[in-house]
């Protein structure tokens, strides 16, 4: 759970950071020694960027580039002057190796320094990447067993049903009276716990539908080996309607209204799903996970008319839940989680992630978009016209406003013609972020636009850079200019080893990878490999785990440990972009001439 | 039909160029304005021969003037301007306290609508210097009240060629 710190969480990983000091039997996967040449583990596209970074001293200002396994020199170049990152005393120089474009294996050689991990130059580099992205989502299915056909050696028994979760006391109603039961199963557990939270549910699901929308044909035939798959629907949308289900139960439909999450009281224990037995709880109806459905459902429901045989009428519930949601929000329109308070009259306290949001406008845009490109209406468009003077930003679970320009923007053609002209505004604002990127991404240390900024470096920082990355890939499509896509391809580089720790932050994937993430699962499981396809949080300058870090620079600020929540837990949002971004350069280096 | 489009046209044309805000230079001056201490003056000004001048000597206060600008049905974005010149204006508790610029929308019956919005706050001395804002009218506005004070800080403000336009989305884009 992130950014939601609270003592309770504090005492409970002290006793977590004690039970790892005293041995608790997890298996170690293999140490592998960190890089002394920073580069994208899995490799690059041939007509892409392509560059290594180093903070050490070279001997000398050349570096080569070595062909695997016949280890001749193919392509010897200059490193780039010292480059400084503002933010902290490290510096970089940089190897750029663009020029060269012949598909292999290779490692680069720098005199003084080293050689670096091996990585290819292909077509379809980030293949495995795309799809352990993507099955990750099936690995965080709650109420669900996972066979070992498809899970393979992480197959586990199912855990949380949630067919008679209980109503807390803040969420009761004539209809629904508190400790009656209702059926929330399904969906997936949020990150390294196991509850399950509608505003982050939100933004996850929305982006891999996202995904979808933007790229369609592509990922028909993208196979991530999902059970249950029906005829012609891609796995992206298998899995994503997983946890759509999940979130059209936490609707109460006498209403309207949804909960806030589905909870245990307090977070579970380092164990198995299926061992976790705690209580669990719907919480609180609020106007931010009522948006989020609206959204989410309203998004849902345009792509799944396409698919009337294989769901039939889920298009049209989704589309009904939308309005019917809206509806209460319009009379529920500030309604704010407010745990805290919540606590004080309730003997029932949730000390799980609080996920308390208090500015509502954004949501309200986003609904309204998703509302408006899916039906057209004029109430949804002046509900959208009226926000459009609002300041919009990087999307967060806080901040998901630009999630409304993305679609507006993809749907243009959809929209009735007397609404069109605006997403030439949402262009120009979209547009107004991708350019300050690239010119904070040229002049950054690490040659990407993540990096560029101490402000990068919070809880989460792998999914600034891997929104950072969708923002630009966005641009791309609308303006067809290779630079958004060069810098987008950029910062996955970065996510996968040009950065300053050596780690490719997602696991199972490049020579050095986290094989401790803050994850029940991968810590619980007795299997020497994490869960793989998990996005890690990242470097992240604020240590809010209390642990002991080897550097004080905020781009080292990264523990490969269980118990640093702060910088190694994975969650479902961070994951999200990284399963957008990866694919978008799957499917654009597919059709080459357009990244040449 | 075609004459009709052709004075929708001029009608359009004519109502973007047109300034909606009354005697936004002053020269009759302070006609059309609601004031709490302004005086027009003669002895500073940015064009024509008068601005509007407002002096606190009391931090504690808030002093000003405003207009309200009623806009055509259905209009979607505007542009506010204004020119405005500082002499020793202090800064105040907050932020935002200083000689300020700023608007409110306003629905049916003059009901406010949101929060005032900030276009300028300047402080200390500053020459005559233009401040502009593009914005996009949410539907249900059926004016914008148009204000400026000293807020909570000491000083003198000077005000001229205040502006309000109905502009295109083409315009509107320039902003952007």
């Amino acid at each position: 759970m992130r950014n939601i710190y609270s003592p309770m969480k504090s005492l409970f990983y002290v006793a977590l950071l004690m039970l790892i000091i005293i041995g608790l039997p997890k298996a170690q996967a293999q140490k592998v020694g960190l890089p002394v040449i920073f580069l994208d583990q899995s490799g690059f596209y041939p007509g892409l960027n392509k560059s290594a970074v180093i903070t050490k001293v070279a001997t000398g200002d050349g570096f080569e580039l070595i062909a695997i396994p016949t280890g001749k020199s193919v392509y010897t170049g200059s490193l780039s002057g010292w480059r400084s990152t503002g933010y902290s005393g490290i510096k970089t120089r940089i190897a750029d190796f663009s020029g060269f474009q012949k598909s292999g294996t290779y490692l680069v050689r720098i005199p003084g320094i080293g050689d670096s991990p091996v990585f290819k130059i292909a077509d379809s580099v980030h293949q495995d990447l795309a799809v352990a992205g993507l099955k990750a989502f099936y690995y965080q299915r709650a109420s669900s067993a996972l066979d070992k056909d498809y899970a393979g050696k992480w197959y586990r028994r199912s855990g949380h049903p949630d067919t008679a979760v209980l109503i807390h006391p803040s969420a009761a109603t004539k209809n629904r009276t508190a400790g009656s039961g209702i059926n929330v199963a399904e969906g997936w557990y949020d990150a390294g716990d196991y509850n399950k939270y509608m505003v982050n549910s939100g933004i996850s699901t929305a982006t891999l539908l996202s995904a979808y929308e933007d790229f369609p044909n592509y990922f028909l035939g993208l196979k991530a080996k999902l059970p249950n798959a029906k005829h012609s629907v891609p796995d992206i949308l298998t899995e994503a309607i997983y946890n759509l289900r999940w979130m059209l139960k936490m609707q109460d439909p006498h209403d309207g209204g949804v909960y806030n999450k589905c909870t245990n009281l307090g977070f579970d224990a380092m164990i198995m799903p299926a061992q976790a037995m705690a209580p669990r709880y719907v919480v609180a109806k609020g106007t931010a996970a009522t948006l989020n459905l609206v959204a989410v459902a309203a998004q849902a429901s345009r792509i799944l008319k396409d698919f009337p045989q294989q769901y039939p009428g889920l298009a049209d519930s989704c589309r009904s839940a939308a309005v019917l949601a809206w509806n209460w929000a319009l009379k529920n329109p500030n309604l704010a989680y407010d745990q805290e308070q919540m606590n004080k009259t309730s003997d029932l306290k949730i000390t799980t992630g609080a996920y308390g949001d208090k500015d509502f406008e954004d949501e309200w845009s986003w609904a309204a978009a998703e509302l408006l490109a899916t039906t057209g209406r004029s109430q949804y468009y002046d509900a959208f016209f009226a926000r459009l003077n609002a300041k919009v930003n990087l999307p967060g679970w806080s901040n998901v406003g630009i999630l409304g320009y993305y679609s507006m923007i993809r749907c243009h053609n959809k929209l009735p013609e007397s609404y069109r002209s605006i997403t030439s505004i949402l262009k120009k604002k979209v547009l107004s972020i991708a350019d300050r990127y690239l010119l904070a991404g040229k002049a950054g240390a690490y040659g990407s636009v993540m990096g560029s900024s101490l402000s990068d470096f919070v809880w989460g920082s792998n999914s600034v850079a891997m929104n950072q990355a969708v923002l630009l890939i966005n641009a791309y499509l609308f303006t067809q200019n290779k630079d958004y896509l060069k810098a987008a391809a950029g910062n996955l580089d970065y996510i996968l080893g040009r950065n300053a720790t050596g780690y490719s932050f997602v696991t199972g994937i490049g020579t050095k990878s986290p094989v401790n993430p803050h994850h029940r699962i991968s810590f619980a499981d007795g299997i020497a490999d994490p869960i793989p396809g998990m996005l890690v949080g990242g470097p992240n300058s604020g240590k809010q785990d209390g642990l002991k870090y080897e550097s004080a620079e905020p781009e080292l600020s990264y523990l490969d440990n269980v118990a640093s929540y702060a910088s190694n837990e994975i969650a479902i949002n961070w994951n999200a972009p990284l399963v957008y971004v990866a694919n978008a350069l799957e499917c654009l280096n597919k059709i080459k001439a357009q990244i040449k | 039909m075609a004459v009709s489009i052709l004075m929708l046209t001029v009608n359009y044309s004519t109502m973007a160029q047109k300034n909606l805000v009354k005697n936004g230079g002053f020269e009759d001056e302070l006609k059309g304005w609601v004031d709490y201490s302004a005086k027009a003056t003669p002895y500073v000004f940015s064009s024509g021969k008068m601005s509007s001048a407002l002096f606190s000597g009391d931090p504690s206060k808030w002093t000003g003037m405003h207009q309200i600008v009623a806009l055509p049905k259905n209009t979607q974005y505007i542009l506010m301007s204004a020119k405005i010149k500082v002499d020793d204006v202090g800064a105040g508790k907050e932020d935002w306290n200083g000689a300020l610029f700023l608007f409110e929308m306003l629905g049916k019956g003059e009901a406010k609508i949101g929060e005032g919005i900030n276009i300028a706050s300047a402080t200390g001395d500053q020459d005559w210097k233009p401040y502009e804002r593009a914005y996009i009218v949410p539907p249900g506005t059926a004016s914008i009240k148009l204000l400026f004070a000293l807020g909570y800080v000491s000083g003198t403000m000077f005000v001229d060629d205040v502006s309000l336009k109905v502009i295109s989305q083409a315009e509107y884009e320039k902003y952007l």
